[in-house]
């Protein structure tokens, strides 16, 4: 199966992760602010990957099908992270583009118009394959209240359903495409371990 | 900015800027960091996991996947058995920092672990 393959080498890469102590309130806010950053190109990522995605073949119609339907589930989830912060005291304006956000993105953007279409899945597998448990939003509202999780909550709830949907699609994947979405997702996973390094060093 | 100078959120670029100060070679702080884990692999036999046909023309960015990998395995065999430590000079001091390695990085490693608040939290 080659979405084990793809969640093992994701597995082991996010493994050299620093910590990253979100029971700190600062480092909690550093957190989502690179995530708001991030996802605020999420919707246009998609939209970009479906208008590339032009093939005719049973995977490229299916692909296009799947991400019709994320595109309007990812909707506006960067206003409400945005409103989490705001409600909390915090102006995401407030923080410098964070390069390593821009990085991560940017690379989707390339991968996506200059590469294949496809690369999305393996971005996707890295962020919304390893949602944060439950039972830790449950801890985190303790600390810092429940306004600030509301999004992180969404996430942790439903991206359960989303790993099951994104690894079936990738399983799914032609042959000839695997090499691409692996790379997305080791890129991508680079790109997290180096931010909570970046962080770590700085905190 | 919230309090946040350019070297916490930059330190890389930071590090540069000092080098070039100081009329010291800058390289880019990702071939920096490559190069020490290339020399690192060398120095481990290192065998690269990734299906050989998955490296292609990304074979750099896709090495140093495969060398964060073998770091983690040498930390953790490291720490388990008390020996093949990863000592501080072998590797990029900026992103790695083996002095500072201690039991939560270890446990850190041994999972992605879903179940645990000092691990970044991501969406899409």
């Amino acid at each position: 199966m080659f979405a084990e393959s793809v969640k093992s080498k994701i597995e082991e890469i996010l493994s050299c992760s620093a910590p990253v102590e979100l029971m700190n309130k600062e480092t909690l806010v550093l957190n989502l602010v690179f995530m708001l950053q991030v996802i605020k190109a999420s919707n246009n990522l998609i939209k970009q990957a479906i208008l590339n995605d032009r093939g005719c073949s049973n995977f490229d119609m299916e692909l296009n099908r799947y991400l019709t339907i994320h595109e309007k589930e990812e909707e506006d989830h960067d206003k409400w992270l945005e409103r989490d912060l705001a409600d909390n005291g915090v102006n995401p304006e407030g923080y410098p583009i964070m390069r390593k956000a821009v990085e991560m993105a940017g690379t989707q953007y390339y991968m996506i118009n200059h590469v294949h279409p496809v690369a999305i899945l393996g971005y996707m597998a890295v962020l919304e394959g390893f949602p944060v448990g439950l039972d830790v939003i449950e801890k985190l509202e303790e600390e810092h209240g429940k306004s600030l999780l509301r999004t992180l909550r969404y996430h942790a709830e439903n991206d359960l359903d989303h790993r099951e949907d994104v690894f079936k699609m990738i399983d799914s994947a032609p042959d000839d495409l695997h090499d691409i979405i692996m790379q997305s997702a080791i890129q991508t996973a680079i790109y997290i371990v180096e931010v909570t390094h970046q962080w770590r060093n700085s905190m | 900015m919230n309090g946040y100078s350019d070297n916490q959120l930059y330190p890389q670029f930071m590090d540069n800027r000092q080098s070039m100060q100081n009329n010291q070679p800058v390289m880019a702080p990702d071939v920096k960091r490559r190069n020490a884990l290339a020399q690192q692999l060398m120095q481990t036999n290192y065998q690269n996991t990734m299906n050989p046909q998955s490296v292609g023309g990304q074979q750099a960015q896709l090495g140093a996947g495969n060398a964060i990998s073998g770091l983690a395995q040498q930390f953790a065999a490291g720490n388990r058995m008390g020996q093949n430590r990863v000592t501080g000079d072998s590797l990029y001091q900026g992103q790695f920092k083996p002095d500072t390695f201690d039991a939560e990085d270890a446990a850190n490693m041994a999972n992605v672990g879903a179940m645990r608040t000092n691990r970044f939290a991501g969406m899409l």
